[in-house]
């Protein structure tokens, strides 16, 4: 997730910070971490075998009940395969859509600086806002079939037609981490070498075997981290859905963080939210391992490229 | 990624447009649903909303949807919570980063395996699983609306305090920080604390920034949390009211769209404010949660 400077072991300044002062400093916020973190966690795992379905005060011990029925509970599949679908729009989306973005962005030309800005603009809006602007753009009357019906064209029910709401709720994500994603490649792109472009032009290669040759290589640490942090978000959607669809038409828009929500908040089963919890924390975990398994596989291949050249 | 190659003049021209055409879709694709919510907004009740085809400038702009909704809604009273809100938990998210990050990138200390485990679990595991088991907490400790407005802050920016991708963020700039600096300093006779508020700090001020931004607009636009411990209309924070409006007023768009053209103003300040540090490419990519 983050690109470190390899580096020795921490070299320390002096003797001037023992133990005492530094955990004199560290005190505090290392028992909020505890208290936001570590209790709340350890917490969630006891509330997930306990049953709050009969007494939501006196809960009864049903070991990994919990965890088995989600699996046969279809609403629990549902979320889970509807958020896996809007993770394979989105993702591909944002991999590739800002990689054009920031090739067209990354030459300095007269204005770049404006429309850099412009293209990062939506990045600022907060979730609230970019979902209100897109569900008046893709309401039944909204500008979307406006201007579809101006061409001749049929309006479609963007947000209530249960085949269409995945791929509109994925449009208004990916619309909204664009610049975002474009700006890690900006800054990808900027560190790459003229020297290369240079020397493969003299061969007499094409602007697209350049891309695929020279370009696309490097980028790959880029790549890995767009996909990481695009997926870590997937699975954490909310905000836009609720204010889109909440989670409508019956339940088609619902992700893995509504059906935690709506166990919690709407039916006081903390038990069945809690283990549905600690399986999103699973897959989290398993998003990051991977993540750390391809990082480390590039940054070897890296290593015996540089090692032959030398 | 520029190359040397010699451009004939026609050549050139056609790379201009290209590239101008290019340019204009971007910034269109970005402009565009702002730019319609503003033409919404300034739609006065005797236009249309919606024909065919879509009309993008007022027939006779008004502002008196904002006046209306201005007038409805407390916006100064939500702009206000907000703020505070993300002002504490930024400025103390941003205060244990540097603190934790330096101290954990620089010393070895006793119990330094379990913070650095600490942190990283933080890390992966995500809010919305501790958050029930934390609201919990926070009405046990008394920190909800009930009991007023300050508990409620304290709630509302507890979670956010501390972030373990803040303190590995500022854990990593350490790595590449020169010790020299540091080590001149205490020759010089610097307590720990002057260390890092006048040595540290500013050494690591761009990092800093890009975390402040981010932090702060996240917290700005929170909505899950907020929405899990407000209840009663004068707590709430700009996404909130933005959501109430929306339910609250579903017939009349033209008030929804200035509601939050105006919830949008704050942003826009923050941004042409924060531009330069925004636009510098490295310091983009770092802390996202």
């Amino acid at each position: 997730m983050f690109t470190a400077p390899a580096t020795a072991k921490p070299t320390q300044p002096s003797s001037l910070a023992s133990s005492k002062t530094i955990w004199g400093l560290l005190g505090l916020p290392t028992l909020v971490l505890a208290l936001v973190f570590l209790i709340p966690a350890l917490t969630s795992f006891i509330f997930s075998l306990f049953t709050f379905e009969n007494d939501l005060y006196h809960p009864v011990f049903v070991g990994l009940a919990n965890y088995q029925a989600l699996f046969q509970n279809g609403s629990f599949l549902k979320c889970l395969l509807q958020t896996f679908l809007l993770g394979v729009v989105i993702i591909p989306s944002v991999m590739i859509i800002p990689l054009g973005m920031a090739s067209v962005l990354v030459q300095p030309f007269w204005g770049s600086t404006i429309v850099r800005l412009f293209a990062y603009s939506p990045v600022m809006i907060s979730m609230v806002v970019s979902a209100t602007l897109w569900k008046w753009v893709l309401q039944e009357d909204g500008l979307l079939n406006g201007m579809l019906q101006a061409f001749g064209g049929k309006p479609v029910a963007w947000l209530t037609d249960p085949n269409f709401v995945l791929g509109s709720i994925a449009c208004v994500i990916v619309w909204k981490a664009l610049g975002y994603y474009m700006m890690m490649y900006v800054g990808r792109l900027q560190t790459l070498s003229p020297d290369w472009y240079e020397a493969a032009s003299m061969e007499g290669a094409t602007a697209w075997q350049q891309f695929w040759y020279i370009t696309l290589p490097q980028l790959r640490p880029t790549m890995v981290l767009v996909v990481t942090i695009s997926s870590l978000a997937t699975l954490k959607l909310f905000s836009e859905i609720y204010v889109l669809t909440k989670g409508g038409p019956l339940h088609n828009s619902e992700t893995l963080v509504f059906f935690i929500y709506d166990q919690a908040f709407g039916w006081l089963n903390l038990g069945t939210a809690c283990a549905a919890g600690l399986l999103f924390a699973g897959l989290i975990i398993g998003v990051m391992a991977v993540q750390e398994t391809v990082k480390y596989q590039l940054a070897r291949n890296e290593a015996k490229i540089n090692g032959g050249m030398a | 990624m520029q190359t040397t190659i010699v451009l004939t003049p026609r050549q050139q021209i056609i790379r201009k447009v290209w590239l101008a055409f290019w340019c204009l879709v971007l910034v269109s694709q970005a402009v565009a649903p702002v730019a319609w919510l503003l033409s919404t907004a300034l739609k006065s009740n005797q236009e249309a909303l919606i024909s065919i085809p879509p009309q993008w400038i007022p027939q006779q702009p008004t502002l008196e949807n904002f006046q209306a909704v201005w007038n409805k809604i407390p916006f100064l009273a939500f702009g206000l919570n907000s703020f505070i809100v993300a002002f504490i938990s930024t400025t103390l998210n941003i205060t244990s980063a540097l603190v934790m990050g330096y101290c954990l990138g620089r010393y070895n200390f006793v119990g330094k395996p379990w913070l650095n485990a600490l942190v990283l679990a933080s890390m992966f595991v995500p809010f919305q699983v501790t958050m029930i088991p934390l609201y919990l907490l926070c009405l046990q400790l008394g920190l909800s609306e009930a009991n007023g407005i300050i508990p409620l802050y304290i709630a509302l920016a507890l979670p956010f305090c501390v972030s373990g991708f803040g303190i590995i963020y500022v854990k990593n700039a350490v790595a590449s920080l020169p010790i020299a600096l540091e080590e001149s300093a205490i020759l010089e006779g610097a307590s720990f604390v002057q260390l890092i508020w006048h040595v540290v700090m500013p050494a690591l001020k761009p990092v800093l920034m890009t975390a402040v931004i981010f932090s702060f607009l996240a917290q700005w636009g929170e909505f899950l949390w907020p929405s899990v411990l407000i209840n009663s209309p004068e707590h709430m924070t700009i996404p909130l009211g933005l959501v109430q409006l929306q339910s609250q007023f579903s017939m009349n768009w033209r008030w929804v769209a200035a509601g939050t053209i105006i919830s949008l103003i704050p942003s826009f300040v923050f941004f042409a404010l924060m531009q330069k540090a925004l636009l510098n490419p490295d310091s983009v990519g770092g802390v996202k949660e």
